[in-house]
């Protein structure tokens, strides 16, 4: 049986002075997989890898049994979605930054801009619907943040890729935003969460975190290592 | 009224030499240390304008194709590589596109001007091709220039919003939309703004050249037209060639944003 999503051998370099890793992983509906590992260490490089936005130098992914190959990068980035630490917002109302991505070509062919939703997810996240009216760039690192989410989640992605999504955000804030995540992760049966957090308290807020199966190696140019971000590690958060 | 060509002889260019001095003593009071490229560009000027005088004087004579055609590639070259060296933040200096752009612009704007408006007998008369080429290439060439610059320039300060824009779904061409028609607009503005202000602020230099060498103003006026509206046209589709080819540069097979770009 197939994974619903699944990262085989994937090798990250990076600049002189740091050795390769290889990493392998897998994730089933509902799953909540964490990578953990020290400052560094490419958690972020892994999930900019995952959503396409940087080529591994070796291995391959897999959205339910579909190699990445053959699925076009604007539709596997809107379905294997990355949320980085510090989303970027655009000029504009809150409601026009949510716009945003359902004017584009791959989106609105595939789905349309849920205002009633939106509104929901805002007050789930303690957001006035006001807020909609507001300028963008006016929000505070937290309002931001939940917006820059907010806009993911309508995007209906299948894998959600997290990094560090409460960094910005103080301890009632991110009990909501968490909550709602491990609410969106089992709404229904396709869907997964892999993200990067350094605060234990982030998976206590989620019940889901069923699974976690990483493995990595860390490549020399002779031999290979165990290593480091693996699975004992993980399985110890 | 009657227009007469006056030449100007070897004293009369010996005395131009004085207004060096003018420019030579501004540059010595103020301390500006200008002098030595003030002497070393005063002297290149003389040399490089009575070498293209005496090599333009050959080609007219003989007016071949087979002449004309490398004389306006290799104006094209020069050109382009002097529109990518004012480029600071391209990855790699965008020679071929600049040359590919310059080069099919300045063609197409060139030939249609010379066959459709000026219409010279015979077609390929070096003496109208080779002016009105270079005009539409030194005009084309600070217009791509520009565009390049602001393109990259506009790439560096929102990469982040590129690469949402791309984690979003957007393609490549969607990502990086608006700043390319921020550079093709920076490379179309200055000739805009000239056609406004042509013949009010100031007498074009083609016009005057053309007045002094004892055409009537009138006609020289619709020379001068012809010719902005023209290099507008240039400019237009060499920024665009430009944009066009430069855009997929930014972006690797996977279309995510090259290294160079995301990194810098």
């Amino acid at each position: 049986m197939s994974h619903l999503f699944s990262f085989c051998d994937i090798v990250m370099k990076f600049d002189i002075g740091k050795q390769p890793l290889m990493v392998s992983g897998f994730v089933n509906a509902g799953d909540v997989l964490v990578v953990t590992g020290p400052s560094g260490a490419g958690k972020s490089t892994l999930l900019r890898i995952l959503c396409r936005l940087i080529a591994p130098a070796e291995g391959t992914m897999y959205l339910q049994g579909i190699e990445a190959r053959q699925i076009m990068p604007q539709e596997w980035r809107r379905r294997v979605h990355y949320v980085p630490q510090k989303p970027a917002l655009f000029e504009g109302t809150v409601e026009e930054n949510l716009h945003r991505p359902f004017a584009l070509s791959a989106v609105s062919k595939e789905i349309v801009f849920d205002r009633n939703a939106a509104v929901q997810y805002l007050k789930a996240m303690d957001l006035s619907p006001q807020i909609m009216e507001q300028r963008a760039f006016t929000l505070s690192g937290g309002e931001a943040a939940r917006v820059a989410l907010l806009r993911t989640l309508l995007l209906q992605p299948q894998i959600l890729l997290l990094d560090e999504p409460t960094a910005a955000l103080d301890d009632e804030t991110r009990r909501s935003v968490m909550s709602i995540v491990s609410r969106w992760v089992e709404e229904t049966n396709d869907r997964a969460i892999i993200m990067v957090s350094h605060n234990r308290d982030d998976l206590s807020e989620l019940p889901g975190v069923r699974k976690i199966m990483i493995q990595g190696t860390v490549l020399t140019s002779q031999t290979k290592q165990n290593l480091t971000m693996s699975k004992g590690e993980a399985d110890g958060l | 009224m009657d227009y007469n060509y006056i030449p100007i002889s070897n004293l009369q260019l010996l005395l131009s030499v004085l207004l060096i001095f003018i420019t030579g003593l501004v540059s010595a009071l103020f301390k500006l240390g200008l002098l030595k490229s003030l002497l070393w560009g005063t002297v290149r000027a003389f040399f490089q304008l009575t070498l293209i005088g005496y090599a333009l004087t050959f080609i007219f004579k003989n007016n071949q194709i087979y002449i004309i055609v490398p004389i306006l590639l290799l104006m094209s070259f020069v050109a382009s590589r002097e529109a990518s060296k004012r480029v600071e933040r391209a990855p790699q200096r965008p020679l071929i596109i600049s040359f590919v752009a310059l080069t099919a612009s300045t063609f197409v704007v060139g030939t249609l001007v010379v066959g459709l408006i000026i219409q010279p007998k015979p077609l390929f008369t070096a003496q109208v091709v080779i002016p009105i080429f270079g005009m539409i290439l030194g005009n084309s060439m600070n217009g791509i220039a520009l565009s390049l610059d602001r393109m990259y320039s506009e790439i560096h300060a929102n990469v982040h919003q590129v690469e949402q824009l791309l984690i979003m779904g957007a393609t490549p061409w969607e990502a990086v939309e608006e700043y390319m028609k921020r550079a093709v607009k920076a490379g179309m503005t200055p000739i805009i703004n000239s056609l406004m202000v042509v013949g009010l602020v100031s007498v074009p230099g083609m016009m005057t050249g053309q007045i002094l060498a004892g055409m009537n103003p009138r006609d020289a006026a619709r020379y001068q037209f012809v010719v902005m509206v023209m290099i507008a046209a240039a400019v237009a589709i060499g920024c665009l060639i430009m944009v066009g080819l430069s855009y997929k540069k930014l972006f690797t097979e996977d279309m995510a944003l090259v290294e160079a770009i995301r990194k810098n």
